[in-house]
């Protein structure tokens, strides 16, 4: 036994050598450390005549990474592998590292914008036409040049009637589409029907929603469209080629790092660095700093864990779940990295929407009643959904955006958010007893269960996620429930798997609903505040808004007070001016809410960084996919380095 | 026998296209579709009605707007040039979205069928010969263990020992180096040191139950007159064991085989899945959640095919094994 015992252990130690990263001897005469202007596989290139030099490879005025944060060490070294995990095919998670190559884009703190692509940005006086500037000489990762061209041929595209892409919402003033000139190589005019003063914003927005769309490489994909090359009838084989960065490896990239190989249907993918990215370090070296990424597919939470525990992970955001902290902790020496506490910026990890036109007529009415709102609410136990939910990781608080956000960047801001924050977010039974009692619902029946005007017995259906979907949503639940029972409201919980929760709130089937609620920007995303999309807690209203009162239910009381409020906030040019439009809906919310009940938020988000590897922020949010984090602190100038010196 | 086995062939057709039915209808019974997350995704991108015509178009494209009967056959009707349609996730064929995990999971299936006989076997005949001794004891012990576990939670055991002992966690079929690297002599090995605890895992279920049932049929059979007879006619005890004994006691593992295939593909795919290899089994299990109906069918009928095929190879190969048998 003891020699079978020591055989596997053998087995098993050699199964986890792990050859370091070593560098190829034939680069040991190219400049290293911070001498090298480029990676040194590159300058390896360049002298065997596959590559041009340096200076042909970077636009005239590069990108500067901004690096002043807390955690960034100094400028890096090149090379190296940084391994990775994704958990779907779609690579999201790995995006909003190293796939924001955006014209514009949000800033680190998140409470503006800064160039991209493009080079600057202006508009007209009345806000009618936005002239980009690219940077001169970009390139795509196969050499030929990014210009203007790019972005008319994507805006074609959307305009083409035989393609299945309509304009973005963003170009529409009044259902009228904007026009794009191009008068010359790097200069993108966009002409809009009317003031359109959030353009800016929507294409730093949500790398899905903004640079994975309009990057398109013309040159590149022409090839299979009907138009320019007859092989084809239609748009099949282009649809499959167009927006797929993360599944075509033959499609030029702008990524720092781009898709080389997808192994496995998606099991692994490795992607090497693009020797003709546009962005520098403060000493005008080229980034990235390191050479490869390769990630992986793990599919079960377990499995990362433990991947993670032993720092067989460089780097990693999002995936890591609160709830292991303390083994993350544990494991730090053994494992060699540290663990550190970004937040996900949430206002409510679960927040309860309450659907304003719930299906049931008499649940409708009592929900559009403030006070049985206010009931619900002040009914919540929210410090033991903190300790049992989420072992006291959060903070129980209403239901908000986020505390980050730049709507309340100021004193005055904070303030007001704060009020929100604190509004309706006390644990008082009492109170909410006699709220009910106050609106007529002080019949019981012989389970004790309040009796609706109708006569019938006061039950709520509320959908929640399906425990192997979110555990501690699904923890928190049954607190509500037990809350709102003791309250003497009958709750029937309804554990939904996959697409069928989101469907329902969509089509507006849902009496009470559980959601992760977390933004930044109510510019571009307004519908947790301002009822402009069928989801949510004002699925009918928001139909009705989106589609121009031609389908589902007209805005009444404080909602068509918020919707009045925004169509102003749209036709704003002053940002100041804006921000005090969301602070005046905010304080609708605070006088005639709550309409989204809150429960806890502010999870950590844990981010894994081993002892190797440099440059990550202390700090970050990674709640809200808006403003792209940590895309906005240049991860490609992070670096991996043993040991101490450089 | 030929005709037996043209005959079952025949017969496997109308099995499979039921099978084909029932996968293709049961996974579309849940509300919404593939598309429905992917609005969710592309309203939270665009947020406005434009987004709503761009997933109708899709929805053109995919064939979603179709009913279900006409997507059915227009599936079913692709097989015969092997065309399984093109999964939604992954934009390109179901075929090359197997093909590329299929290699791993035969290794992994196969290599732990021949793991659970190899064991299986000769531990039942030990067992039996050695009834109520320690030594059987102990293997029975161990057995039902075997069998009471499921591979999963083995699985997580086994990988927080190999961590907790050792430092490296088990997961994968290859140390990072080695991952994706072109095949050498090192990788050959690298491999194998990874693979045991898949096999082991996998395979740790069927080697039980299979000793089990060896050892029960060969006490059976020990205990009958033609064994006492070989016995007296003093033919030594090993031959009237593994010559006489066994090959009548191992009738009813052989028709145990041809279970024994689907199982270890799906027993692989939890497997798997714990463990982070790259096999099917996880695109399975993705593809029913996201229904990416293709995709998922496609791997079901598969692993019914294989299902149907092991039995029949299982018919054929105890009509070989045991001349007694025979299919007219």
């Amino acid at each position: 036994m003891r020699s079978l015992k020591a055989y596997f252990g053998v087995l098993i130690a050699l199964a986890g050598c792990q050859a370091q990263q070593t560098a190829d001897p034939d680069l040991s005469h190219y400049p290293r450390g911070l001498e090298a202007r480029e990676a040194p596989t590159l300058a390896k290139l360049v002298d065997e005549g596959k590559l041009p030099p340096l200076e042909m490879r970077l636009p005239e005025n590069p990108l500067v990474a901004r690096h002043d944060y807390d955690g960034y060490e100094g400028a890096g070294v090149y090379g190296g592998t940084w391994h990775h995990i994704h958990a779907a095919a779609d690579l999201g998670i790995w995006k909003n590292v190293g796939g924001y190559t955006a014209l514009i884009r949000w800033n680190r703190e998140c409470n503006g914008l800064e160039s991209g692509l493009a080079e600057s940005w202006e508009y007209n006086e009345d806000g009618t036409i936005l002239t980009l500037r690219l940077r001169k000489g970009l390139k795509w990762s196969d050499g030929h040049p990014y210009t203007s061209e790019d972005f008319a041929f994507y805006y074609e595209l959307c305009l083409d009637e035989r393609h299945q892409y309509n304009p973005p919402v963003w170009c529409l003033v009044d259902g009228t589409p904007m026009t794009v000139e191009t008068p010359d190589a790097h200069t993108i005019v966009m002409r809009f029907a009317g003031p359109n003063w959030l353009v800016p914003l929507w294409l730093a927005t949500n790398v899905a929603n903004s640079c994975d769309i309009y990057n398109i490489p013309k040159h590149y994909m022409i090839q299979f469209h009907p138009d320019y090359n007859p092989e084809y009838k239609d748009f099949d084989e282009f649809e499959r080629r167009w927006n797929k960065t993360h599944l075509n490896p033959e499609r030029p990239s702008l990524w720092p790092w781009c898709l080389a190989r997808i192994e496995g249907a998606g099991y692994r993918v490795v992607l090497e660095r693009n020797p003709y990215y546009y962005v520098v370090d403060d000493l005008g070296r080229q980034l990235p700093y390191i050479d490869r990424v390769v990630t992986q597919l793990v599919p079960d939470h377990q499995v990362r864990l433990l991947k993670i525990l032993a720092g067989e992970v460089d780097c990693q955001f999002r995936l890591p779940k609160s709830r292991d902290l303390s083994l993350y902790l544990k494991g730090q020496k053994k494992g060699g990295y540290t663990v550190r506490r970004w937040t996900d910026g949430s206002g409510g990890d679960p927040s309860v929407v309450l659907n304003w036109s719930a299906p049931d007529p008499v649940l409708r009415e009592l929900i559009r009643e403030q006070r049985f709102r206010k009931a619900l609410a002040f009914a919540i136990d929210r410090d033991k959904c903190n300790a049992i939910a989420w072992q006291g990781l959060l903070q129980p608080q209403a239901a908000t955006i986020s505390e980050e956000s730049w709507h309340f960047d100021d004193e005055e801001g904070r303030v007001l958010f704060e009020e929100w924050k604190r509004t309706y977010s006390e644990y008082n039974r009492e109170l909410a007893d006699r709220l009910l009692d106050d609106i007529g619902l002080d019949e019981r029946d012989g389970e004790q269960y309040r009796i609706r005007p109708d006569g019938r017995r006061l039950s709520i259906v509320m959908d929640v996620p399906a425990a192997n979907e979110h555990q501690e949503q699904n923890d928190v639940s049954l607190i509500i429930a037990e809350n709102w029972r003791a309250l003497g409201i009958e709750v029937l919980i309804n554990a939904q798997q996959g697409a069928e929760r989101y469907l329902s709130m969509r089509l507006g089937r849902h009496t009470v609903s559980l959601t992760h609620e977390a933004e930044m920007d109510l510019f571009t995303y307004p519908d947790w505040v301002f009822p402009t999309s069928p989801r949510s807690w004002h699925p009918k209203v928001g139909e009705w808004y989106k589609w121009g009162g031609q389908r589902g239910e007209p805005p009444t009381g404080p909602l068509k007070g918020l919707l009045d409020i925004y169509d102003a906030m749209k036709k704003e040019k002053d940002i100041q001016k804006r921000h005090e439009y969301v602070r005046q809906a905010v304080r609708i919310h605070i006088d005639q809410g709550p309409f989204v009940i809150g429960t806890v938020a502010r999870r950590p988000a844990l981010v894994i960084v081993t002892d190797h590897f440099h440059n990550v922020p202390q700090k970050g949010i990674l709640g809200t996919w808006a403003v792209v984090q940590p895309a906005t602190s240049y991860p490609e100038q992070y670096y991996i380095q043993y040991g101490e010196s450089k | 026998m030929t005709s037996y086995v043209i005959r079952r062939i025949i017969l496997g057709v109308p099995t499979l296209a039921a099978i084909s039915v029932i996968s293709f209808f049961i996974i579309q019974l849940p509300e919404g579709d593939f598309l429905d997350r992917k609005i969710a995704q592309l309203e939270q991108e665009f947020g406005d009605r434009s987004s709503l015509e761009r997933v109708e178009a899709l929805r053109v494209r995919y064939g979603l707007d179709r009913p279900l009967w006409n997507r059915y056959i227009n599936w079913v009707a692709g097989f015969a040039r092997g065309d399984f349609g093109e999964s939604f996730e992954y934009e390109r064929e179901v075929k090359e979205v197997i093909w590329e995990r299929l290699g791993f999971t035969v290794l992994i299936s196969l290599g732990s069928l021949v793991l659970t006989y190899m064991v299986a076997i000769p531990l039942g005949i030990y067992s039996a010969t050695h009834q109520h001794k320690w030594s059987d004891n102990l293997l029975t012990m161990v057995s039902f263990i075997g069998m009471s576990i499921p591979g999963f939670l083995l699985a997580l055991g086994l990988m927080v020992f190999a961590f907790e002992a050792f430092g490296v966690p088990l997961c994968g079929l290859f140390s990072l180096e080695y991952e994706g690297a072109p095949w050498s002599w090192g990788k050959f090995e690298d491999l194998l040191k990874h693979l045991w605890i898949p096999l082991i895992v996998v395979g740790i279920n069927g080697t039980a139950e299979l000793m089990r049932i060896m050892r029960g049929n060969l006490l059976d059979v020990l205990g009958q007159p033609f064994i006492n007879t070989a016995r007296a006619k003093g033919v030594k005890e090993w031959v009237a064991i593994t010559k006489h004994a066994v090959r009548i006691a191992i009738n009813p593992l052989i028709s145990h085989m041809g279970m024994s295939l689907p199982r270890l593909f799906s027993g692989a795919a939890l497997v798997s899945i714990v463990l982070g290899l790259p096999t099917v089994g996880p695109l399975l299990l993705r593809s029913l959640l996201n229904e990416d109906i293709y995709l998922s069918g496609t791997i079901l009928m598969m692993y019914s095919l294989l299902l149907l095929i092991g039995n029949l190879l299982a018919d054929i190969g105890l009509a070989c094994a045991d001349p007694r048998i025979r299919y007219e």
